[in-house]
Formats: structure tokens, C-alpha cells, sequence
């Protein structure tokens, strides 16, 4: 059993590399969906010039690869910024980007989901837009909002996997490394896999859970 | 702090002719996922509805496991992994294996609810007008079921082609390989991924509209 501490150093490094893909995946919706909620409340606005550019926005980002925004961060904010980045803020800001534009449909789909009776109501007894919109719409907004998120968490959590093509440490190039070391090709595959796996299928089985709660509701 | 960059297109689009091939090279190989995933849907959601335990096993456990990892792994398997097999697959056929069944399993899904919004009324009262069995699914539940799915597979479609530049990772020369290939060459890396975001952007603009008319015109509502 000699082989043993090696094995624990790879779990070991397996497992921090999980951690990586989940912090920046978590990093990524956080930012992203304070981005994509203040986009979606000027998406609804009827000032037409915020609604016309947030629509673009939402359009753009959704409407291109992940792959291309990345590299167009990373070949892109050295020469307009004329500063040298890390890689790991090049794979934040670009996946925050790319998720503030999923974000800011999913929010505006869920508040324009809310029965239009609600802001009649909220009207009737002398509320104003502003407070309407907050006090009324968005609260109910947000638990619609929930499932189409979750799904939103899982699909960042694959495509973080793409960071590794600009040198980031996570879960997929720890893999790569581990392939390069030992070339065992499909044992490290199988690893990557099973951990991908484990973490994107309970979010699938919670956003499920969710979604049948909501509907009981 | 900006501003002392002086962008330079002209040099990108010199390489004009090689960006083409690359869009049709991303275009054959998403045209292809398209139809092999389709296929791989058909399958996966016959699997899904069946009330054979093991068949709804086998395909529910496909489309989960193909829906839950990236599909720059499901790449690498097919291409890195199956060649530690000795099973020596091209780029692209790996690409288009690993791409195809991804979709695959989101088709599943797709065809399954088209099947599903087909209720057990429509079918009854399709019965009880006479008609026969074949009938009922050339007359009723096709026409039906395909009008369900038709939005969500024009979405799937869009999809598959924006997953395709991933291909560029294991060297499909496609739209994303040719603009790192020509970045490198022009040293106007910058200007070539923004060239190749335009062109994406506009590909989805246009299928996207393209989906829509044709939609309208097929499916004129019915009741």
C-alpha cells in the first residue's frame, strides 16, 4: 500500500478543483444575477432607450458562445486596459458577463410571469410604481424565478469546464494534469465525470423539488 | 489608460476565405448533431415513456448523465479517452458523437413532452370518430406533437451550433479554431473574436427568424 499517499494527494487535488468550479460558478451567479436583476427592471421599464439596450445586451451574450466571450476577455481587456490579467479574472468576468445575460431574461420573465392583478391591487390601494414593483411584484417574482436559476447554477457549472482552455485550475484541467502525470486517460476522465455528475444532478434533483413545491403553491 | 490601440480589421478580414470554411465547416458538423441527435431523441423518449422498467432505466439514466456533465468532457472522452482504448476516432467524428448524443438527451426531453401534451382525449375522440390506429397517429397525434416541439427543437438547433465552437478544443477546424488560428498568424487575436462573436450573433439572428416564419406558415392554428 505504499501507492496510498499518492492516492490521497490526487483525491485530494480532485477535490479542490471541485471547490474551484463551485466557487467560481457560485461567484459567477451572484454577480451575474445582481447584474441581470438591475438589467431586468430597465429591461421592463418604459423608458424605451434602457429596454432597447438591455434587450441588446441580453441578446448578445445569449446569442454567442461562451467559448468566444471568454477568449474575446482574454485576448481583449490586455490590450483595451493595457493590464495583465489573471486568469482568473479573465474566466469571472467573462462567465459573470455571459450569466448577467441569461439572468436578466430570466428575472424579466419571472416578473412579467406575476399576475397582472397584483399591480392593479397594489395600484388600488395607492401604491406607488416603485413600490408596487418592489413590495409586491418582485417578492413573488423571485420564488418563480428559483427553478429557471437553478437550472441557470447547472448549465455555469458546465461551462466553467471551458476555463480550463485559458490555463484556470478547475475541475477539467485538473483532470487534463492528472492525465498528463499519470496517463491514466479514462481513470481521470471517470473522476471528472463522477464529480461533475454528483454536484450538477442534486442541483437538478433540488430544482426539481422546488418546482413541484411551486406548483402546489 | 485606452485609447493608444488602433484596431485593425482589415488584417482579420484578409483571412476572409478561411473564416468562410470554418462557418461551413461548424455548419456540416451542426447540421449532422442536429439529425443524429434527433435520432438519438426519438430512442431516448420512446425509452422514457415505456413502462418496461429497464428501457426507462437505460434512457433515463442517458439523458441524465449527458445533461449533467460538460460537454468539453464528453469531448475529450470521445476523444482522448476512447483513443486510450486504441479506438482512433478524427476530431471530428468525435466532436459529432460526443455533440450528438449531448443533444441528444436534451432532445429526449424536448420529443417526450411533445408526446405527452398529446392527451389521452385527443386520442379518444380520434377514436370515436372511427378513425384507425395509424390514422389517429398520422392525423392527430404527429401533426400535434410536432407542433409542440418545433420551438424547443429551433432552440436546440441554435444551441448545438453555439456548442459547436467548443469543438475547436480537440482542433475541429471550425469557426472558433480558424479565429485562433488566424489570430496567432495576423496578431490581431482581438479584432478576429470579434469578427467570429458578429458572425455568430448573426447566424442565431437569422435562424432564429427563419424558425419563426417557418413555424407560422406550418403551423397555422389548428382549433
Amino acid at each position: 500500500m505504499e501507492n496510498q499517499p499518492v492516492l490521497i494527494q490526487y483525491a485530494v487535488f480532485f477535490l479542490k478543483a471541485a471547490g474551484i468550479t463551485l466557487g467560481i460558478s457560485i461567484l459567477s451567479l451572484l454577480v451575474g444575477s445582481i447584474v441581470g436583476f438591475g438589467f431586468s427592471l430597465l429591461r421592463i421599464s418604459k423608458q424605451r432607450v434602457f429596454s432597447a439596450l438591455t434587450f441588446a445586451y441580453a441578446e448578445i451574450f445569449r446569442g454567442t458562445p461562451i467559448l468566444v466571450q471568454l477568449f474575446l476577455v482574454y485576448f481583449g481587456l490586455p490590450i483595451v486596459f493595457h493590464i495583465n490579467v489573471s486568469a482568473f479574472t479573465t474566466v469571472a468576468v467573462s462567465m459573470i458577463l455571459y450569466t448577467a445575460g441569461y439572468m436578466t431574461e430570466i428575472f424579466r420573465a419571472a416578473i412579467q410571469a406575476v399576475d397582472r392583478g397584483q399591480w392593479d391591487a397594489a395600484y388600488t390601494i395607492g401604491m406607488t410604481y416603485t413600490q408596487a414593483l418592489f413590495k409586491i411584484i418582485v417578492p413573488q417574482a423571485m420564488r418563480i424565478a428559483v427553478p429557471p436559476t437553478l437550472g441557470q447554477f447547472i448549465s455555469i457549472l458546465k461551462d466553467s469546464s471551458l476555463a480550463s482552455i485559458i490555463g484556470f485550475m478547475e475541475l477539467t484541467k485538473a483532470g487534463m494534469a492528472v492525465r498528463a502525470a499519470t496517463s491514466s486517460t479514462l481513470l481521470a476522465f471517470t473522476i471528472v465525470t463522477c464529480l461533475y455528475f454528483a454536484i450538477c444532478y442534486s442541483l437538478s434533483v433540488a430544482s426539481w423539488r422546488v418546482e413541484l413545491r411551486l406548483k402546489k403553491a | 489608460m485606452t485609447g493608444s490601440y488602433t484596431f485593425d480589421f482589415i488584417a482579420v478580414l484578409r483571412y476572409w476565405p478561411e473564416l468562410l470554411r470554418g462557418v461551413w465547416v461548424a455548419a456540416i458538423l451542426s447540421i449532422l448533431t442536429f439529425l443524429l441527435g434527433t435520432a438519438f431523441g426519438i430512442f431516448g423518449a420512446i425509452g422514457r415513456i415505456s413502462r418496461r422498467r429497464a428501457v426507462y432505466a437505460v434512457s433515463t439514466f442517458y439523458v441524465e448523465l449527458f445533461r449533467n456533465t460538460p460537454l468539453l468532457v464528453q469531448m475529450y472522452i470521445f476523444y482522448y479517452g476512447l483513443d486510450a482504448l486504441s479506438i482512433n476516432l478524427s476530431a471530428f467524428t468525435a466532436a459529432l458523437l460526443a455533440m450528438s448524443l449531448n443533444s441528444g438527451a436534451y432532445e429526449t426531453e424536448i420529443i417526450r413532452g411533445g408526446i405527452i401534451a398529446v392527451g389521452k382525449g385527443q386520442l379518444e375522440a380520434a377514436f370515436s370518430i372511427g378513425m384507425t390506429y395509424t390514422q389517429t397517429l398520422r392525423k392527430v397525434v404527429i401533426p400535434y406533437a410536432l407542433q409542440v416541439i418545433f420551438p424547443p427543437l429551433g432552440n436546440q438547433f441554435i444551441g448545438i451550433i453555439l456548442g459547436s465552437s467548443v469543438a475547436s478544443i480537440i482542433t475541429v477546424p471550425e469557426i472558433t479554431y480558424v479565429a485562433l488560428n488566424i489570430g496567432s498568424r495576423s496578431y490581431r487575436d482581438f479584432e478576429t473574436f470579434l469578427v467570429i462573436w458578429v458572425i455568430y450573433l448573426a447566424l442565431n439572428l437569422a435562424l432564429s427568424a427563419l424558425f419563426k416564419l417557418t413555424g407560422r406558415i406550418a403551423f397555422r392554428p389548428i382549433f
